[in-house]
């Protein structure tokens, strides 16, 4: 299906515009959804970020100062560190866990097989809510199910969630295990699908050509996994910067009134909670706005390059 | 690049013995995957497993110490008490008509525009595909107030509307369903249309019979991210009665106390649906998982 | 599932989304005759004891009461407990957009961002002489500003230390408990007791990030000027030391583990006896809720007094505040319902241990012998003089708050000494106050 660029008697804008009257007929729907409940607050919500915030709404224009703001705060700072930190090793290790255990599980039994991609999935299939709840339980630093693991092994006891330095790390593990888009469910079969459509005969001329195991793996399966993986981690990443609801209900406080979360000391606020605080706790709606559109922007900047330097395959 | 085989969805059962390296039953690196796997895979149920055992135990066993890695006492009281509550039914009801309603809805009109910007050409198809792929990447936290806002506005907080409707069509669909169309031969759509067939004619007789995989995925995916959906229905929802399943469990998390048995109740309540489905779908839950990501 | 039947299905939604998507929850209301009311509960159940009772009987009964003298005015309740998403939020998208209820639960250091603002409307003309006479003094006072009553006061607020009495007494330790009337003790007697309660199964002692900060302040420097909000004077060394105690507490295993850093769930610890005591606002209500076997003796303190030797207990209020109505009449209306349930008359069969407002509402419960929570009335009353509102009452409470808790948590997880954590919270605090 071509496009064609002539404009010339049957080929006219206008007349291929008709002609194509279904296709817009088809797309009405999801161009009216996304210009009314997308377009429509995004451009609010530049608004937003470029307005002071009073409790009755918007206030009056003020510039870059939010931006400014924002950037003055050092908390901002802490949270993009955490952020990029939280995107780096949630993508890096779902992604390569998944590779591993997919090279792992593909030779064994269908049956097998089978069992252990229900195993992989079912946790993102169940709600965020339960099982972040699950996760904080057994990461109870005293009677919690971790550490009592930890104390038959000999090891620990550890602070996790109560530890500043290992906050974010539980979070980090528990998204890679659980999460549905990001975590080694969803990769794991895409991995192993995609292992699945290489092509057999390639295997078999590295056999008779005398390749090993591993020599076939690095060879075949490694680059032809490749724009898998490429999905994977561009996906991955932008789903890692956004993502919010599970560190709130790990990290909030479930006594006692405490008007923060992604603590301890921060140490587990993300851009995207940063924003929930602005905009939710300290009622700095503009602030957040801006807070938000850096993030957007971030989240932009990081997908083209990713996209650009790893764009040999994916065909648009 | 690798196409998916859609006929010969495990190719490699039809190779003797080693075609893809497949190891000898009683080999060290065999046993060493099944070790390396199986310990994964414990790690990756525990969560739920945990959630099973503790939605059967009383207040004093979910507690105890070292914790109980099987009820001993197994009871059904917290599932007892999620329904005394006058409103488990209606939190049950409102999930599952805004998960239906939603899912029906993206099968209608995400598989009209998946189709479109896959075998349809008309002006502008190019740069509208990408605007709509960019908004996939837009974080929630930008336009989250400004469409509450909005909701305020037109009057949706609290409804059904506000759930249903921006969700009609999710970018993810349009997507997924656009990926799955690219792999329809276009010899049977020419010939439908030399035949006079008009396009809705086209759709509905051929690309929708055709599509099934397709549909079961779209339809599985959405009725699952709908049904746990959290932070919009948290936010637009204010009354009980409205509330979805998982903001009216999240509620049992109070400032005193949490009762632990009776959220894992919920948990499973909601969680059980799911893995019905999921069970029982599965092959194309996991054909669909792959759709988004063979074809870049 | 057949094709047609599927395909049938779909087409069948449609129009029935359309229908049913048209049913909406309460919203907005037109309707004169309607009142809608945000609010949430301290207790399940009518009188608090009932064993499957609900958070909102309570408040559906009084509101019924008083509708049944009000016939034609509906009034709907909705529950603000367990909406994560902060109530100052929801109240400020409500104002913005204009639908903010007719009635609102605030307390001390939410009310004044929204009296400030013209939200509000002033109860003065609705308060009789026998209402101001009945009304604990304190709560009147945290309830002002500028020189106007701004909300009906309902429960009376403190953050006291929760103690489970049958581990004292296995440890054979009771005698070291604070004594009758009021309850008071010292920091180091409140150590020994920790200490001695403290076993392999049993933490002595644990706190919240709140209930951190509340116990060092009981060393007599507090968050702000007695009084004078428009500066955070917290950075001393008495307030060192006194966070330096409490992290020793945590070093030593006589804290439970996370204490101070919230992410800890204290209560169903302390609940299943793993904690001999933890700072709480009402956690005995749920003692009694236990099964038969499980429950334990227990009993309400205030925070052990510093080197200052005062006790400090967190006081506050909570209440409904009206908002500004468009008529009259209206106000009127609602203001009626606010008083009433607020009253003696709505509040006096609660036998939850709920700390009333009201003179005469406390009277009523300590002539009941069979109130379970008498004995801590005394303490109760005592307190109530002395309680200072931990938060602050103006507008900008709660922002300060959010900057310190984070802090505080810094010197529980070792990641800042205390000397240094007070300061950059001072640095923050006042920059958000103005202060120079």
């Amino acid at each position: 299906m071509t496009e064609t660029n002539t404009a010339t008697g049957d080929r006219t804008l206008g007349r291929r515009i008709w002609r194509a009257r279904w296709a817009y007929l088809f797309v009405l729907v999801p161009a009216v959804l996304f210009l009314v409940f997308e377009l429509y607050p995004f451009i609010r919500a530049t608004g937003y970020s470029v307005s002071s915030w009073t409790i009755r709404g918007p206030g009056e224009f003020v510039g870059l100062e939010n931006y400014a703001a924002i950037f003055r705060d050092r908390i901002f700072w802490k949270a993009l560190m955490n952020t990029i930190a939280y995107a780096v090793i949630v993508v890096g290790g779902s992604v390569g866990l998944s590779l591993v255990l997919s090279a792992a599980m593909y030779p064994l039994a269908t049956r097998a097989k089978s069992f252990f991609k229900m195993a992989f999935y079912l946790p993102a299939v169940a709600s965020i809510v339960v099982v972040a709840l699950v996760w904080r339980w057994m990461y109870q630093p005293a009677f919690g199910l971790f550490n009592h693991l930890a104390a038959i092994i000999g090891i620990g006891p550890f602070g996790f969630l109560t530890d500043t330095s290992q906050s974010l790390a539980s979070i980090m593990l528990m998204q890679i295990f659980s999460n549905p888009t990001i975590g080694i469910g969803a990769s794991v079969i895409l991995v192993l699908a995609a292992m699945n459509s290489i092509p057999t005969h390639l295997y078999e001329a590295a056999m008779l050509d005398g390749a090993g195991t591993v020599a076939r793996f690095r060879r075949i399966t490694v680059p032809l996994l490749r724009p898998t993986v490429v999905f994977l981690v561009i996906i991955g990443t932008v789903e890692a910067f956004r993502e919010f609801t599970a560190i709130y209900l790990m990290t909030s406080s479930s006594s006692g009134q405490a008007l923060s979360g992604g603590g301890p000391f921060y140490s587990t606020t993300t851009l995207a909670y940063y924003t929930y605080v602005q905009a939710f706790l300290a009622r700095q709606v503009g602030v957040a706005s801006a807070a938000a559109m850096v993030l957007l922007a971030i989240v932009f900047v990081v997908a083209v390059i990713q996209f650009r330097r790893f764009n040999t395959e994916i065909e648009y | 690049m690798a196409t998916f085989d859609r006929t010969r969805p495990s190719a490699q059962a039809d190779l003797p013995g080693g075609g893809r390296g497949r190891l000898r039953p009683d080999s060290l690196p065999r046993i060493l995957a099944y070790v390396i796997v199986g310990s994964m895979a414990i790690a990756s149920l525990m969560p739920l497993y945990w959630m099973f055992t503790t939605s059967l135990k009383d207040q004093a066993a979910y507690m105890a110490q070292p914790p109980e890695m099987l009820p001993g006492d197994p009871t059904l009281a917290n599932f007892g008490q999620l329904f005394a509550n006058p409103n488990m039914l209606r939190w049950i009801f409102n999930s599952a008509f805004v998960a239906l309603s939603v899912t029906g809805l993206n099968l209608v009109f995400a598989t009209l525009a998946g189709y479109a910007f896959a075998k349809m050409s008309f002006p502008g198809r190019r740069w509208m595909f990408w605007i709509y792929l960019a908004t996939m990447m837009v974080p929630f936290q930008v336009t989250i107030f400004a469409l509450f806002q909005l909701m305020v506005t037109i009057g949706w907080v609290n409804t059904y509307w506000a759930l249903i409707i921006p969700a009609m069509a999710l970018p993810y669909n349009v997507f997924l369903m656009r990926q799955f169309m690219h792999t329809l031969p276009n010899e049977i759509l020419d010939a439908g249309r030399i035949d006079g067939c008009s396009e809705i004619q086209l759709v509905r007789r051929v690309v929708v019979p055709m599509s099934t995989n397709g549909l079961a995925v779209v339809g599985i995916f959405t009725f699952i991210t709908t049904w746990n959906n959290f932070l919009w229905p948290l936010v637009i929802l204010n009354t009980e009665e409205m509330r979805t399943l998982p903001i009216a469990l999240s509620t049992f998390q109070s400032t005193n106390e949490t009762d632990y048995g009776l959220l894992m109740a919920g948990g499973v309540l909601m969680a059980i649906p799911m893995f019905m489905i999921f069970f029982a779908f599965q092959r194309y839950f996991l054909q669909g998982v792959t759709f988004g990501g063979l074809k870049g | 599932m057949r094709r047609r039947t599927l395909r049938l299905l779909i087409a069948g939604l449609i129009p029935a989304t359309i229908a049913l998507g048209a049913v909406t929850g309460p919203v907005a209301a037109q309707d004169p005759q309607t009142i809608r009311m945000w609010t949430w509960s301290q207790w399940n159940g009518v009188t608090g004891l009932e064993p499957d009772g609900q958070p909102l009987d309570w408040w559906r009964a009084a509101v019924d009461a008083w509708a049944a003298e009000h016939p034609g005015v509906t009034v709907e309740i909705e529950d603000l407990n367990g909406q994560d998403l902060d109530i100052n939020a929801k109240y400020d998208t409500a104002v913005a957009a204009g639908n903010i209820a007719d009635l609102i639960w605030v307390d001390e250091s939410y009310f004044s961002k929204y009296a400030s603002a013209d939200v509000l409307a002033p109860i003065d003309a609705y308060l009789t002489e026998e209402d101001r006479a009945d009304f604990l003094a304190k709560n009147l006072e945290l309830s002002a500003a500028d020189g106007k009553q701004w909300f009906w006061p309902y429960i009376t607020q403190g953050n006291h230390l929760a103690i489970n009495v049958d581990l004292f007494r296995a440890a054979g330790a009771e005698d070291l408990l604070p004594k009758a009337p009021d309850y008071t003790w010292t920091w180091d007697e409140f150590v020994a007791a920790a200490k001695a309660v403290t076993s392999p199964e049993a933490f002595g002692v644990g706190f919240s990030t709140d209930g951190a900060y509340t116990m060092a302040e009981a060393w007599g420097d507090h968050l702000y000027a007695q009084g004078d909000e428009s500066k955070v004077t917290i950075n001393t060394q008495n307030t060192v030391d006194a966070f330096e105690a409490l992290i020793g507490l945590t070093k030593d295993g006589t804290a439970f583990p996370g204490s101070g850093t919230g992410a800890v769930d204290l209560a169903t610890n302390f609940l299943q006896g793993r904690i001999a005591m933890i700072n709480s606002w009402g956690i005995i209500n749920d003692i009694e809720k236990l099964p038969e076997g499980e429950r334990f003796d227990a009993m309400l303190v205030p925070f052990p007094s510093g080197p200052n030797g005062e006790p400090l207990v967190w006081g506050g209020v909570h209440g409904l505040a009206v908002t500004k109505q468009p008529s009259a009449e209206r106000e009127a209306l609602v203001m009626d319902l606010a008083h009433y349930l607020t009253s003696f008359e709505a509040l006096k069969d609660v036998r939850a241990w709920s700390k009333p407002a009201r003179h005469s509402i406390i009277a009523a419960q300590e002539a009941d012998e069979s109130y379970l929570f008498r004995d801590f009335l005394p303490m109760f009353e005592a307190y109530t003089n002395v309680a200072i509102p931990l938060m602050g009452q103006g507008p900008n409470a709660v922002p300060v708050l959010i900057k310190y808790e984070p802090l505080v948590e810094a010197m529980f997880t070792g990641d800042l000494p205390p000397a240094e954590a007070l300061a950059l919270f001072e640095a923050d605090a006042n920059m958000i106050l103005g202060a120079p």
